[in-house]
């Protein structure tokens, strides 16, 4: 044993590295493949017959499915309204608590609440902040003037009811990005820029704002690949209803597979999906980052 | 007088963040709280005597297994992970070997699919062991979700470990095994201890997989919850709040016990995820 020395222990790096890359590769990166031999068949498990090969069948059935199209759409449209806001209110919430102060520990933790809390507990929140017999909004909206809204029963309005409770979960993952990007700006380029007479919206224009980019821009490219595939709280709260105005991808999938019990049709949406979200982690990695 | 005014628009922006960070889970233990009575009073009542009726019922039906099964189901795969994830991270920083930076690579590759890319053969599989509806059927899966993660983490943590350390400890005869358990571990406990709860909230916040797993006997509090509302939704509502804070409670526990670490552990993880 004497005479131990890096890369003289190959048993060492076997046994270390051993049981997490097989397991990986046993529940990760297998089930993955699967998927995608899955999607090139036809199999539906409720009628006991084993999985036939396909082809392209489920891709090009894909094509001509208007449901499927729709929840494209629906995650699309959830995906763009929720980081959109998530980001902005972000960034403002960073500049806001930037700036030392007392209890700005304390402040943080609270604000980073929602993003913990588990999503079905958001959704089950503002399940009832949003009932018209039980929830407060309804009660306000109706002092204010406006009529009674049934805001997760109506198409018009279910879909951005369920982007504002996403925007309350999420917004605080931007903003913690955003402060820490924010805190590692160096002190001496702001005192610089007050010097040469920025201030307000000028500092943050020319200053803060092109050092911070590239965190942005990432927050943003993560808060939109997760919002893209939202399932949890749209099953809660609306369980893609009424009618399929808020049936998100995720959420088709799911029923695809396990209601209907079509996993090779599921797996060809899965691949789509994921492939969607692939090209917008490309997106990101095109971006230049100069923090 | 313009920058004691911008002061006071900023303190008033916080205190404003702050409340409506809040007022959605504060309603909800409201909503837990209140005596039926006043559950429908127009307008909606934010101060009244308490009454834990709700609480009461949720033990006496039995709700309260799927807290213990989550429980369970988190604590163990987040040791699991932990356990997987930083033996790995260690061979990746400390051994120097062929396609080192691929094989990390490829490690958190999985990081990168949405679990949902997974789900129809991860069913297959727990189906396979017969394990649908048993507790190690969620164990085995959420072990491989949190492993990436905590690899990212650990691979920051042990980096800062300076190499002098483990010179000297090897001078005195110490196997790499032993290197890990006594140098590395021990000064990378924050790293550990962020990253292990970070993957036991995660865990314990999943609803998709732990659905379609199981039914009745390994229900988790988030399917329990889900289904409950879907069931009794609209008609008991305490019930329903009761139900939602217990699932939110363990989180804000760990949460509030372990702000420090977790901030920068979110921040690494959120980074990189």
């Amino acid at each position: 044993m004497a005479g131990k020395h890096r890369n003289r222990d190959p048993m060492g790096l076997w046994l270390l590295l051993g049981p997490m890359a097989v397991y990986l590769l046993i529940w990760r990166l297998l089930p993955l493949f699967y998927t995608g031999w899955l999607s090139l068949t036809s199999w539906n498990i409720g009628r006991g017959a084993p999985p036939q090969f396909t082809e392209l069948d489920n891709y090009l059935r894909l094509v001509g499915d208007s449901r499927f199209h729709a929840a494209l759409k629906t995650s699309a449209t959830f995906m763009i309204g929720a980081t959109s806001m998530e980001v902005v209110l972000g960034v403002a919430l960073a500049l806001l608590v930037n700036r030392s102060f007392r209890g700005q520990t304390f402040v943080q933790g609270i604000l980073i609440v929602p993003m913990i809390t588990s999503p079905v507990a958001v959704g089950t929140i503002w399940y009832l902040l949003y009932n018209s017999k039980i929830g407060p909004l309804t009660y306000f909206v109706e002092r204010l003037g406006f009529g009674t809204q049934d805001w997760l029963g109506a198409t018009a309005t279910a879909l951005p009811a369920i982007v504002l409770a996403d925007i309350w979960e999420w917004t605080p993952f931007v903003f913690l990005l955003a402060l820490s990007g924010l805190q590692g700006i160096p002190e001496a380029v702001i005192e610089a820029a007050r010097i040469d007479g920025a201030g307000g919206w000028r500092l943050f224009r020319f200053v803060t704002f092109p050092m911070l980019r590239g965190v942005i821009v990432a927050a943003g490219i993560l808060r939109a690949m997760d919002a893209f595939k939202i399932f949890d709280t749209i099953f809660i709260m609306t369980g893609g209803g009424p009618g399929r105005s808020t049936e998100s991808a995720s959420l088709l999938v799911y029923r695809t597979a396990f209601t209907q019990f079509e996993f090779g049709y599921a797996a060809a949406m899965v691949i789509v999906v994921l492939g969607l979200t692939a090209s917008l982690y490309w997106l990101y990695t095109r971006i230049p980052q100069e923090v | 007088m313009t920058s004691r005014n911008q002061t006071l628009a900023r303190r008033i922006g916080i205190v404003l963040a702050v409340l409506i960070t809040l007022f959605p889970v504060y309603y909800l233990l409201l909503t837990s709280l209140k005596p039926t009575d006043l559950l429908f009073a127009v307008p909606p009542r934010f101060v009244f005597v308490p009454s834990f009726a709700a609480f009461q019922q949720v033990l006496a039906e039995g709700h309260h297994r799927y807290f213990l099964t989550s429980l369970l189901v988190s604590t163990m795969s987040a040791l699991l992970a932990v356990a997987l994830a930083s033996m790995g991270a260690f061979a990746f920083t400390y051994y120097r070997f062929p396609f080192r930076e691929a094989g990390f690579f490829l490690c958190i590759l999985g990081q990168m699919f949405p679990p949902v890319t997974t789900l129809v053969p991860i069913f297959l599989m727990v189906k396979m062991l017969g394990l649908l509806d048993h507790p190690l059927g969620l164990i085995l899966p959420y072990v491989a979700f949190q492993v990436p993660l905590v690899l990212l983490i650990m691979r920051g943590f042990f980096r800062q470990v300076p190499g002098e350390l483990y010179e000297s400890a090897s001078l005195d005869g110490a196997g790499t095994l032993q290197l890990f358990a006594k140098i590395s571990l021990p000064l990378t406990t924050p790293g550990l201890l962020a990253s292990g709860v970070l993957s036991f909230i995660m865990t314990w916040n999943e609803l998709l997989f732990a659905l379609v797993i199981t039914s009745s006997n390994a229900r988790t509090a988030a399917v329990g919850l889900a289904t409950f509302l879907e069931a009794e939704g609209s008609v008991q509502w305490q019930l329903v709040a009761a139900l939602g804070v217990m699932t939110i409670l363990p989180v804000f526990v760990f949460m509030g016990a372990m702000h420090r670490f977790m901030v920068k552990g979110l921040t690494m993880g959120a980074l990189k995820g």
